[in-house]
């Protein structure tokens, strides 16, 4: 107690709780888990929507029968 | 080349007409989308927020990405399709040359550079080559002696004057890191970590302040007296199971404050050394080649921690010029 006091620790609490409560304009958080679940959806909705599209533009299409 | 394939719409007139059609919808999205991103970059209000299930979200700014990515990837798409369904299709080869020059081109070549060194003169006027290179030679001396001059040399007497030294002197207190306050050992709860400086740090200011806070920076440790081995050679650096140790990981220079208190290991975050401070500060985990120094403490006379000397190892990470394979207790 200290080294931090209780009314130091008061404050740092609220001021994190505030944070968590106020709306963030940076979109859609994905959880808000960090780099590993950032890069889960990077390498399933990312690269699999770039590895459709690859596929679509080099694909063969219809041809005449 | 295999034979040339006809597409459905190269054959089919409705099918064309219908790709015709597709890529029109496409780039016909666009200008709607574009539009309606300048509608609602004016119209939608910066505060209001769209709250369902996952998403919590900015609705201006989702809305902006939308129709902004969606007239992007539309334009995109219309071209791409564009090219797949009606653009003409038909292979056709290339021939490419071989990737030397012709024989001719290389005969000039060479004439040509023989003539350029007949025309310097080089050759047989002999004393213009060599006194040219010696001039280039001698020309790097000004940019060498300038460069040596930007620090001072790292001789013996001058480490043993920096790293190889902190503040911490024979009775100069520990004190908390930010607020200096002074440490008494009843107060430390067993497994609580203190970040400490030496006392006397106070007294300095700027560059100073921080050349020797990077060094000294301290962490003084409760654990309980039972469970931690000190050695032969350290006894009476502790206070019961008070102990003080660097601060400064030996790797590379980080501070660490990764305390687990139940193994009583000090995890620094940046390549993940780990020292055993119930063990004189040994390292059990990780790139660190020698164990963290330790600071003997003792009480002064008003019951507060003070240090008995420097360190007896230079703290911070390990440099070629001192061998630290001694700095085990044995």
């Amino acid at each position: 107690d200290e080294v931090l006091r209780p009314e130091d620790k008061r404050a740092i609490i609220g001021y994190l709780q505030g944070l968590h409560e106020r709306p963030t304009d940076g979109g859609f958080a994905l959880g808000g888990l960090g780099p590993v679940s950032e890069g889960l959806w990077a390498w399933i909705i990312g690269l699999g929507s770039l590895i459709f599209f690859a596929m679509w533009i080099a694909a063969k299409g219809a041809k005449a029968k | 080349m295999e034979p040339h394939l006809p597409r459905l719409t190269d054959v089919d007139e409705k099918a064309a007409n219908r790709a015709t059609r597709q890529v029109a919808t496409f780039f016909g999205l666009v200008p709607v989308l574009s539009i309606g991103f300048a509608v609602v970059y004016f119209a939608v209000p910066g505060d209001s927020y769209l709250d369902f299930g996952p998403l919590r979200a900015n609705t201006r700014n989702l809305l902006l990405g939308l129709t902004f990515g969606l007239a992007l990837l539309f334009l995109g798409v219309g071209a791409v399709h564009w090219a797949r369904k009606l653009m003409d299709d038909e292979e056709m080869i290339d021939y490419r040359h071989g990737a030397s020059s012709s024989d001719a081109d290389k005969n000039y070549m060479l004439t040509e550079l023989d003539k350029v060194v007949d025309e310097s003169k080089l050759t047989r006027r002999k004393v213009i080559g060599r006194s040219l290179l010696g001039a280039l030679a001698t020309i790097l001396l000004p940019m060498i002696v300038g460069l040596a001059d930007l620090g001072p040399w790292p001789t013996k007497k001058k480490r043993a004057e920096t790293i190889e030294r902190t503040i911490w002197a024979p009775g100069v207190r520990v004190v908390n890191d930010i607020t200096f306050e002074p440490i008494k050992p009843e107060d430390i709860e067993i497994g609580q970590l203190i970040n400490a400086e030496p006392a006397n740090l106070q007294d300095l200011e700027g560059a100073e302040f921080q050349i020797e806070k990077a060094k000294a920076a301290a962490i003084v440790v409760r654990m309980d007296p039972n469970t931690i081995t000190i050695p032969p050679t350290r006894q009476g650096w502790n206070i019961g199971g008070v102990l003080c140790y660097s601060k400064i990981c030996t790797h590379v220079g980080c501070p660490i404050s990764l305390w687990e208190q139940q193994t009583h290991h000090l995890l620094c975050p940046c390549h993940q050394s780990t020292f055993d401070l119930g063990d004189a500060g040994k390292v059990v985990f990780g790139p660190a080649a020698r164990p963290l120094p330790q600071l003997p403490i003792a009480l002064d006379s008003e019951g507060y921690i003070v240090a008995q000397r420097d360190f007896l190892v230079p703290p911070g990470p390990s440099f070629f010029e001192r061998d630290s394979r001694h700095d085990s207790p044995e």
